[in-house]
C-alpha cells in the first residue's frame, strides 16, 4: 500500500485502485485503439469490483466474528435474561425450572465453537437464528423494523445531499467574506449539536409552541417531517463541512485562481464548472463513512420520535438481552455500511476519468 | 498526491512549517494563538468544575430545594425540575461523569489507535498491515452507538463501559491517523538521518517520529472528545449509560423531554451545555490546526 494517500485518511483499500496493473496485450500507449482501450478498463473495473466484493466479504465476516466473541463470551446468561422477562414464562415460578433443557433449546449449551459455526453458516444462508425471548426469527424482527428506518434515512440522505452542496457553495462563491464565513460556521456548529437533543428541540418548538407537526409516531405522512428535518440537516452540514474544505482548496489552485480569471471566466463559472467536479471526488469518499453514522443516527432519532424501526428493535433487544438479535443487528448493520462503501469505491473508479481512459499512465505511486 | 482523497481524520500537514502562499498573515497568526488560549483556559476552568462542582454551586444535586418546575431566577439559574431539584447544580455535576467517561473513551482510542497505527505503519502492505486494516475496518462499519450497545448487552450498563466501547469505535480513526502519520514520517530527512546514524527503529520512533507528527494527533483528540461526549450523552438518552437519579446529561435531556409542554428548560438547558463544550473542544481541534500551517 502506497504512502501519502492513506496519510490522509482515505480507505486503505482505495489506493490499490489506480494502481491496479494494465491488463490486456493492448494496454499500450495513450494513441492505443479506443474500443480495446475500453475493453481494458472494462477488465481493470471488474477486477476492482472482485477485490472489493471479497475486502467486502472479509470485514463482514470479522464484524460478525467480532461481536459474537463481545456478545457470547460473556459473563452474563441469556437464558437467565430469557426466563427474567415475565412474558415468557408468567410468574415467578422459577425453581421448578430445568435451565439445561432452556439451555438446550436455544442451543446456548453447545461449545462456543459449535455455536460460532452455525451461526456463521446460518450468516451465509441469510439466516440470523431467532430471537431468545419471543422465538421469532431474527430475520422476520429486522424485516418488519427496516421499512421504516430505510424510508426515513434514504428521505433525509436525499435531502440532505443538494442541501450540503447548497451550504458548500454559499461558503465559497458570494463576495461577502461575512455571509462566506456564516456559511462556513453553520455546519460546524450543528455537527456539535447532540442528535437526540436537536429532536427534543425540535418537538419543543415545531410540535408543542408551533404545532404545525405531530411530535411523534410512525403512523401519518406529517410525523415523517421533523425527524426528517433533523437528519437531513445533520447529513448535509456533514457533507458541506467536507464540502467547504476541498471547494476551498480547489479554488485556490493555480487553474481557478490564476488560469481562469486569465482567459475571462467569472467566479461563479469557475466554480460550478471547474472547481465542483474536482471537490466531489473527496466529498464521495466521505459520502460512505457518513452514511454508517446516519444509519445510526437514524436509530437515535427513532427513539426520540417514538417512530417503529431499528432503534426502538434494537433498545429493546438490548434490555431483554437479546444476544441474537444484538448480533443480527450488528451484522446487518455491518453489511450495509459495506455495502455502500462498496457501491462507492467502484463509482469513484467509473467516475474518475483517469481510471476511466488512462492507458499506463503515470499512476499515483505503485503499490509493490 | 497528498491533495486528493480526504477521509475523516484531518489531513496531516506536512512534517515541518515551511512558509506557504496560503499561509495566514503574522497578526492573524497572534491573534489564533490568543484564541487557542483562551479556549484552553475554559477548557481548564470546565476540567475544575469537572473535578470539584461543589466549588460552582450553592445546592445539592439530590436534595429538593425548591418547588417542582420554577423557572430560571437568580435563585435556580437554570430553574428546577420536576421534582423541585436545582437544574444547575444538577447539571454541573453531570459535566463530571460526561466528561470523565469521554475522557476514558478518549484515551481508549488514543492508546489502542497509535499502537494499532504504528504496527501497521511501520511495514505498510505487509500481512500484519493488511489484517490490521480489515479489523479496522470492521469495526468502523458498525456505528460506535451500536458497538457500545453490543458491549452494554454483555457488561451491563454504565457509563464507563459504554465509555470503553466508544473508545474501541474511536480507535479506528486514530489508527488510520497514525498510520498515515509514521509512513509519510519514514521519508522525512531527519528520521532518514537518523536512521543512517544507525538508530534502531525503536529510537528512531521515540525520539523523532513521535515528536515531529504528534501535534495532528492532539488536535484530532480534542475534535473526537466532543464527538465521545455526543456518544455517551445518546448512550444515556436511550437508557444505557448511568441510571436515571444520576445527572449525567443524557439522563437529564430523556428525564426531562417528558415535560416539554409544562417547562422547557429541564430538557433544553443540559443539551445547551452539552452543546456549548461540545463546541469549545471542536473550536481548539480547528485552532490548534490551523496555528500548525
Amino acid at each position: 500500500m502506497t504512502v501519502p494517500l492513506s496519510a490522509t485518511g482515505a480507505r486503505p483499500s482505495a489506493p490499490s485502485v489506480p494502481s491496479a496493473p494494465p491488463t490486456g496485450p493492448d494496454g499500450a500507449g495513450p494513441s492505443g485503439p479506443h474500443a480495446s482501450a475500453r475493453g481494458a478498463s472494462l477488465r481493470r473495473v471488474g477486477r476492482v469490483v472482485a477485490v472489493r466484493l471479497a475486502h467486502a466479504v472479509a470485514v463482514v465476516a470479522a464484524a460478525y466474528s467480532a461481536s459474537f466473541f463481545l456478545l457470547f463470551v460473556l459473563p452474563g446468561d441469556a437464558v437467565l435474561a430469557r426466563i427474567g422477562t415475565t412474558d415468557t414464562v408468567g410468574t415467578s415460578d422459577l425453581s421448578g425450572l430445568d435451565l439445561t433443557t432452556l439451555r438446550e433449546e436455544v442451543g446456548l449449551n453447545d461449545s462456543l465453537g459449535r455455536q460460532y459455526w452455525d451461526g456463521l453458516v446460518g450468516l451465509l444462508q441469510g439466516d440470523l437464528g431467532s430471537s431468545l425471548v419471543n422465538d421469532r426469527s431474527v430475520t422476520a424482527l429486522l424485516a418488519e423494523a427496516l421499512p421504516n428506518t430505510l424510508t426515513l434515512m434514504l428521505l433525509s440522505l436525499v435531502l440532505s445531499v443538494p442541501l450540503g452542496f447548497l451550504l458548500a457553495l454559499l461558503a465559497v462563491v458570494p463576495r461577502s467574506r461575512a455571509l462566506r464565513s456564516f456559511a462556513a460556521l453553520v455546519p460546524s456548529a450543528y455537527v456539535s449539536l447532540p442528535v437526540f437533543w436537536i429532536g427534543v428541540l425540535f418537538i419543543y418548538l415545531f410540535a408543542i409552541t408551533l404545532g404545525w407537526f405531530p411530535a411523534g409516531g410512525s403512523q401519518s405522512a406529517s410525523a415523517l417531517v421533523l425527524p426528517t428535518a433533523v437528519l437531513a440537516l445533520l447529513g448535509a452540514a456533514q457533507f458541506a463541512q467536507v464540502l467547504i474544505s476541498s471547494l476551498r482548496t480547489e479554488v485556490g489552485k493555480t487553474y481557478a485562481a490564476v488560469t481562469a480569471p486569465a482567459k475571462g471566466a467569472s467566479r461563479t463559472y469557475t466554480v460550478f464548472r471547474h472547481c465542483l467536479r474536482n471537490a466531489a471526488f473527496p466529498f464521495l469518499a466521505v459520502f460512505g463513512l457518513r452514511v454508517g453514522q446516519l444509519l445510526a443516527g437514524t436509530a437515535v432519532i427513532e427513539v426520540v420520535f417514538s417512530r417503529n424501526g431499528i432503534g426502538r428493535l434494537m433498545v429493546d433487544s438490548v434490555k431483554a438481552v437479546d444476544l441474537t438479535v444484538v448480533l443480527g443487528l450488528v451484522v446487518v448493520l455491518a453489511v450495509v455500511y459495506v455495502v455502500i462503501n462498496a457501491v462507492v469505491d467502484v463509482g469513484y473508479a467509473l467516475l474518475d476519468p483517469r481510471l476511466r481512459r488512462r492507458a499506463p499512465a503515470p499512476a499515483p505511486e505503485v503499490d509493490a | 498526491m497528498t491533495d486528493t482523497l480526504i477521509g475523516a481524520p484531518p489531513a496531516p500537514p506536512s512534517g515541518k512549517p515551511t512558509p506557504t502562499p496560503g499561509k495566514p498573515a503574522p497578526r492573524a497568526r497572534r491573534r489564533r494563538f490568543r484564541e487557542l488560549h483562551v479556549h484552553l483556559l475554559l477548557l481548564a476552568a470546565l476540567v475544575v468544575a469537572a473535578l470539584l462542582p461543589e466549588l460552582v454551586t450553592r445546592h445539592d444535586p439530590f436534595e429538593l430545594d425548591g418547588l417542582p418546575f420554577v423557572p430560571p431566577n437568580g435563585e435556580f439559574w437554570f430553574g428546577t425540575d420536576e421534582i423541585g431539584r436545582d437544574l444547575y447544580s444538577r447539571v454541573m455535576h453531570g459535566l463530571q461523569i460526561s466528561f470523565f467517561s469521554a475522557a476514558l473513551a478518549v484515551l481508549v482510542g488514543v492508546v489502542l489507535g497509535s499502537v494499532v497505527g504504528v504496527l501497521s505503519g511501520l511495514r505498510p502492505g505487509g500481512v500484519l498491515d493488511r489484517v490490521l486494516g480489515i479489523l479496522t475496518e470492521a469495526v468502523m462499519a458498525v456505528p460506535a452507538v451500536l458497538l457500545a450497545l453490543a458491549a452494554i448487552t454483555a457488561y451491563g450498563r454504565g457509563a464507563y463501559i459504554a465509555a470503553i466501547a466508544i473508545g474501541i469505535g474511536e480507535a479506528t480513526g486514530f489508527a488510520r491517523l497514525v498510520r498515515g502519520l509514521v509512513i509519510q514520517s519514514q521519508t522525512l530527512v531527519f528520521v532518514e538521518a537518523a536512521r543512517t546514524c544507525g538508530a534502531g527503529p525503536l529510537r528512531v520512533l521515540v525520539r523523532h517520529v513521535v515528536p515531529s507528527v504528534y501535534h495532528p494527533v492532539l488536535s484530532y483528540t480534542a475534535m473526537q472528545f466532543g464527538l465521545a461526549m455526543l456518544a455517551i450523552g445518546s448512550l444515556s438518552y436511550l437508557g444505557f449509560g448511568e441510571a436515571p437519579p444520576s445527572p449525567e446529561w443524557g439522563v437529564l435531556i430523556a428525564g426531562g423531554q417528558k415535560y416539554l409542554v409544562h417547562a422547557w428548560w429541564v430538557a433544553i438547558i443540559p443539551g445547551l451545555a452539552l452543546t456549548a463544550v461540545v463546541v469549545l473542544l471542536n473550536r481548539i481541534a480547528f485552532l490548534m490546526q490551523e496555528n500548525r500551517r
